[in-house]
């Protein structure tokens, strides 16, 4: 594929993506994986987890940081460009017109009844996500283990998901530096 | 204006945490300090945030900006707020690309891999609770448009977009009428 289309992709995908997830955060991860893994094939189930793990330890939003790594990935420092840029305008957009009409977005029921929609529906996406990516990629017994205990100990105990990050970063090292010989 | 990009472009780069860490920066900062919004509008910055689509680090930025500068704030705001995290995202990414087939790499991602789905099903968990029990019991209309919702995506290749306009649209007729 030439680089100029791809860039229009990445522009594209990101308006539509970021345009529809309500409440932000680990919301529009799902979102993404489905739009460039699965819809487009650029990227393999563990390489947007990578990216997902490195632009949780870099500051600023966690998804305009996803969307820079798969551009610059795709097709260098413009690419990363064209998807920050189709990343931040619609919620650019929308916040200056919401906060003109504010009052009439959370009285009005029709508008009220579409969000509520909405949110099973991709309530349910990310549940199908998550399915899918626990299949591929938790193979190994330990693997599952700590997905479930770490699920557990932010629903539960509030850990905060960096923390949790970092931890698993740690931990990741030593075992790297324990074994480096064996390999 | 000078001010405000730089105090944006202080929150971009050293928000470490997401959402809550850049409020309370935001909190500190354009609240306190420079006085920039008032406590009642930081409040509705809050809501704001859960209401409108993308990260709160955005919404932040283009809220605090339109405020104290209108449109032009809004956006030079947002720009710094972003830059930091865009050059650093670049250079892992590039630094990932010629370090993913190294075995320690793949070492430190294979511990990594299970706590991001963890952290991805507990977002998944918490729209789930605010969309089927959002008054604490099970909304039987939300609970169907999910299930429904499951099977389309478990069993067919719809994409995202035009399953999300039909069915929110079809699921508002439905709670308005019942």
């Amino acid at each position: 594929m030439e680089s100029g289309k791809i860039r229009r992709m990445l522009f594209t995908s990101m308006v539509r993506i970021s345009a529809f997830t309500l409440g932000g955060g680990f919301v529009i991860i799902p979102l993404m994986r489905k739009r460039f893994v699965e819809e487009l094939g650029w990227l393999e189930e563990n390489e947007m987890l990578d990216y997902v793990a490195m632009a949780q330890s870099t500051p600023g939003a966690t998804s305009v940081n996803i969307a820079v790594m798969i551009g610059h990935r795709m097709a260098g420092a413009t690419g990363s460009l064209a998807a920050a840029t189709g990343a931040v305008i619609p919620p650019v957009a929308i916040m200056c017109l919401v906060s003109a009409a504010y009052d009439l977005m959370t009285e009005n029921p029709i508008i009220q009844a579409v969000l509520a929609s909405m949110r099973s529906v991709i309530a349910a996406m990310i549940a199908v996500s998550v399915i899918s990516m626990a299949r591929s990629l938790l193979a190994s017994r330990r693997a599952k283990g700590m997905c479930i205990a770490i699920v557990c100990g932010i629903a539960l105990f509030f850990v905060s998901s960096s923390w949790v990050l970092i931890a698993c970063l740690v931990c990741g090292i030593v075992e790297a530096f324990l074994r480096r010989d064996r390999q | 204006m000078m001010r405000i990009c730089l105090v944006f472009l202080q929150i971009g780069a050293l928000s470490f945490g997401g959402g809550m860490a850049v409020l309370s920066m935001i909190a500190e900062l354009a609240v306190s300090k420079y006085g920039w919004i008032d406590a009642k509008a930081f409040s509705d910055l809050v809501a704001l945030s859960e209401m409108t689509p993308g990260p709160i680090a955005v919404n932040a930025a283009t809220f605090v900006g339109m405020k104290a500068d209108g449109t032009i704030g809004a956006i030079a705001a947002t720009l710094c707020c972003v830059a930091p995290g865009m050059l650093i995202a670049m250079a892992m990414e590039g630094l990932y690309q010629k370090g993913h087939g190294i075995p320690a790499v793949q070492k430190i991602m294979s511990w990594l891999r299970p706590a991001v789905i963890a952290v991805i099903a507990y977002g998944g968990l918490t729209i789930f609770k605010a969309a089927v029990l959002p008054v604490g019991t099970i909304d039987i209309l939300s609970l169907s448009i999910f299930i429904v919702s499951v099977l389309l995506f478990s069993k067919t290749k719809l994409k995202l977009l035009p399953v999300l306009l039909f069915v929110g649209v079809v699921g508002a007729i439905l709670r308005l009428l019942f």
